[in-house]
């Protein structure tokens, strides 16, 4: 087999896990056999069995119907919440490594700043004073996100703006946006992409676990995160199969993307297939 | 004569350190003129301030003091069109092929660029026949445009940099130690080329290295530079037979010496 | 007294995303000890590619196939234990890519003193002593300052003669110097001549010189190889191959130095793609029609030359 069959092979793999996953987000509404939020008092903790294929819960809503749409809030909230910190650190980062000098050593102050202080706890101390709405959640994400983005960001443009291609395109006659938009931009863009999907997958775990300490996504909104802290920590002896699913979810999920991250980094590698003389 | 540009008393310091800054002179005082449709060697061991010097005419360092005048106008800390208009007119084809050219664009593309960022051509189909055109005054086949650096070889890259440079129809071109990451027999293609180009276009060369005898292959004139300054500088016979200067003696020497036998 | 190394049969390919590609080809070529070997050829000849398989130096997607005898002992396949007792002690390296071949968080001295306790049992002191020494010839005035720097303090000239120093410090009995002059100029470079003379003089060694350089091979080497796409095309005395070189290509090389007035070899002429025959075909000038069919044999002229083209029989 082939070094590109086999990073082909994983590229599959965990892009097709990925997909699979956001398939049964996206199409919910048609895939779920219940209403999530319908309560069923009289059949509260059902184990799994005909009726509900994975049980209920303690309010006797259906697992498997959770389970499905249970992905949609954090990963829509993950997704806007990382390109938002990727759009800023992009811009800041562009700032501080093309025009080096007294930008740069502002920047890099503010950033030691915020990459200070401790992101969890930043995020929690947000959500409880600013409230549990998805615009706090978001703004949160990414004020204690952004660093890292503008860190790879500037460094990554520090480097290939000495890149002989760089002066050769300024000879050429070319103004500083069409460098950066042109040459600079694209040349950076691999790297951007992997950390934009490891990052992703970070951010579902955060938000999960903010649902968890009840500060994420409320009920009745299905989430996974939710779904562990709801009723699992509290029946999870009785009634395990609440705690699996969501959990076996959260971990496939994390799983993939970060797969798919280390999958296109082997891949995105244009040089790979170069032959050097040794 | 009928000098295209001149370089008049150029200098430049590079100061390093913060609290006790220290000052390396790395070019100094360095005067001489390019005469049109004429190439000048200029000849330097490693770290003689060749490139820096280098650097300035091509506009991407500003000297110090000093004046660099193309066709009578000073070009230091030109912005804007002006700047614009000066690239058009002097081009730069630096020593590593393979890293002048951006590894994320097709050929066809950083090409097209030049006449792009230039405005020169009303539509595609214009430029491209521009380029097709240009291609083959370095003999290149037009199947390249569609590669990768990264697919190509180190002579194709470096025959394509000139190719670009010519798209612009520049009036100088500075050639920055053009062939010394290649094999000899690749230089001598090129360096046929850029012969041929000159005798074909009228272009004006200044050309960097550290190899004396290619200067004595293409040059005109040579200027020798040691340790940021130019030691010496003449026509051609007088440099390669007739050397006054002890580092330009011994920077001949270190050839003739293993030559004897040749000559 | 040391032993000759001798390749037998070589094949190296590498593993690609798009199929296996070829360094070398059923090369066979004896180097004999007591002599500097030369072998000479442009980028992508497969020439470094075929000295470092000899201390199986390769990227591990390289394939190796063949035979190298050293003494009795056959380097392809000895247990990378007793490979390394090898290396450096009785094989030394220099090797090419100064900057990335000094470890860049270490002194140099340090490196140097490592080099040589890993194979004797000379005191940490004597050792920096030695490298001083061996500095001095190399050129640097200042030795004791030079062994207290990192590489990355020092310019490409410097790097390469302190690898060069470096393969040295064990007087190894056989040194394969990769590239030693790539990016000198012409002053550093007849200085790093000087000092392998002088080394190969002092302690009767042995040397594979690989290089590009067809001036350095000719005034330092004893015989020569060129190579050309994986083979060897002509094989035979340093100066008589330079001065008098019989294969086509080796012609189009010399022809294209500087001093030899820059006569370009032609490039590929396309009209030949895909034929079976000799490799510089569709470059050569004194092709004929059979050459496209039939890959040329290796032919011994007269004065022991070995010469693989079809003019010679």
């Amino acid at each position: 087999m082939t070094i590109r069959k086999k990073q082909n092979l994983r590229l599959a793999l965990s892009g097709g896990l990925l997909l699979l996953i956001l398939f049964m987000t996206v199409f919910a509404p048609w895939l779920a056999p219940c209403d999530p939020t319908e309560i069923d008092m009289t059949n509260r903790l059902a184990a799994p069995g005909p009726g509900h294929l994975l049980g209920t819960d303690a309010l006797g809503r259906d697992v498997l119907s959770r389970v499905i749409y249970g992905g949609r809030a954090s990963l829509l909230l993950a997704v806007i919440a990382t390109s938002c910190s990727m759009a800023l650190g992009l811009m800041i980062g562009l700032a501080a490594g093309y025009c080096g000098g007294i930008v740069d050593g502002i920047i890099t102050a503010i950033s030691n700043i915020f990459q200070g202080l401790p992101g969890t706890i930043m995020m929690i101390a947000l959500v409880g004073i600013l409230g549990s709405n998805t615009g706090s959640i978001v703004l949160a994400l990414v004020l204690t996100s952004w660093v890292g983005f503008s860190r790879l960001v500037r460094g990554e443009v520090m480097q290939v703006k000495q890149e002989l291609y760089i002066e050769g395109t300024r000879c050429l006659g070319a103004g500083h946006w069409r460098i950066i938009l042109r040459h600079i931009l694209p040349n950076i863009r691999s790297n951007c992409i992997i950390l934009f999907t490891t990052r992703v997958g970070r951010v579902v775990l955060s938000v999960a676990g903010l649902s968890y300490l009840g500060l994420g996504i409320q009920p009745p909104t299905p989430d996974w995160g939710e779904m562990i802290s709801g009723s699992a920590r509290r029946y999870f002896r009785s009634a395990p199969h609440l705690l699996w699913a969501p959990g076996i979810c959260i971990i496939l999920l994390t799983l993939s993307i970060n797969q798919l991250g280390d999958a296109l980094r082997d891949r995105l590698d244009v040089k790979q297939d170069a032959v050097k003389e040794l | 004569m009928d000098n295209l540009m001149e370089i008049r008393h150029v200098s430049k310091d590079f100061s390093h350190g913060v609290f006790r800054p220290s000052v390396t002179h790395a070019v100094k005082d360095v005067s001489f003129s390019l005469e049109r449709g004429k190439t000048f060697g200029l000849a330097g061991g490693s770290g003689c301030g060749k490139t820096t010097l280098t650097r300035m005419i091509s506009g991407l360092l500003s000297p110090t003091s000093g004046q660099i005048l193309l066709n009578g106008k000073d070009i230091t800390g030109l912005t804007g069109a002006a700047r614009k208009h000066y690239h058009r007119q002097v081009q730069v084809v630096f020593q590593n092929p393979e890293a002048s050219l951006d590894p994320t664009m097709r050929i066809r593309d950083s090409l097209l660029e030049a006449l792009e960022i230039h405005g020169i051509g009303s539509s595609k189909d214009e430029r491209m026949n521009r380029i097709l055109e240009k291609l083959k005054l370095v003999a290149l086949p037009d199947y390249l445009l569609d590669r990768h650096p990264h697919q190509i070889s180190g002579g194709e890259g470096q025959r394509l940099v000139i190719c670009r440079a010519l798209l612009l129809e520049p009036e100088i071109l500075l050639l920055d130690e053009p062939t010394s990451m290649l094999d000899v027999s690749v230089q001598a293609h090129i360096m046929n080329i850029l012969q041929r180009l000159q005798q074909e276009l009228g272009l004006t060369y200044l050309f960097i290295t550290h190899d004396i005898e290619l200067l004595g292959w293409i040059s005109h004139r040579i200027g020798v530079m040691y340790q940021g300054q130019l030691v010496e500088a003449g026509p051609r016979d007088q440099i390669m037979e007739h050397p006054s200067n002890a580092y330009t003696q011994g920077l001949l020497s270190a050839f003739r010496d293993w030559d004897k036998e040749y000559t | 007294m040391t032993q000759d190394i001798q390749i037998e049969d070589l094949n190296v390919y590498f593993e690609t995303a798009s199929g296996p590609v070829y360094a070398v080809k059923n090369l066979s070529t004896t180097f004999h000890a007591g002599k500097i070997s030369g072998v000479i050829g442009e980028s992508g000849s497969g020439k470094s590619v075929m000295g470092m398989s000899i201390l199986r130096l390769l990227p591990n997607t390289a394939r190796v196939t063949g035979k190298c005898f050293f003494g009795d002992q056959e380097l392809y396949t000895l247990p990378l234990r007793q490979l390394r007792k090898l290396r450096g002690k009785q094989i030394g390296l220099i090797p090419q890519n100064p900057n990335a071949s000094l470890d860049p968080v270490m002194k140099v001295k340090r490196q140097f003193v490592e080099a040589v306790t890993a194979h004797t049992s000379l005191s940490r002191r004597n050792a920096a002593q030695d490298a001083g020494a061996l500095l001095e010839q190399f050129g640097f005035t200042d030795a004791g300052a030079i062994l207290d720097r990192y590489s990355f303090q020092m310019s490409g000239g410097m790097n390469q003669r302190l690898v060069s120093a470096l393969g040295l410090i064990n007087q190894p009995g056989w040194v394969i110097a990769d590239e030693p002059t790539k990016g000198l100029d012409a002053p550093l470079r007849n200085q790093v001549y000087r000092v392998l003379r002088q080394i190969y003089r002092k302690n009767h060694s042995s040397m594979i010189l690989i290089t590009h350089d067809l001036l350095l091979a000719r005034q330092l080497c004893d015989d020569i190889r060129v190579m050309y796409q994986g083979q060897i095309v002509e094989q035979g005395d340093a100066r008589a191959v330079i001065d008098a070189p019989k294969h086509p290509y080796t012609a189009g090389l010399v022809g294209s130095l500087p001093s030899r007035g820059m006569h370009p070899i032609p490039l590929p002429d396309p009209k030949c793609e895909g034929h079976s025959g000799c490799p510089f075909y569709p470059r050569c000038e004194k092709a004929t029609a059979g050459c496209a069919e039939h890959p040329p044999g290796e032919v011994t002229l007269p004065d022991g030359r070995k010469v693989r083209c079809r003019l010679y029989g």
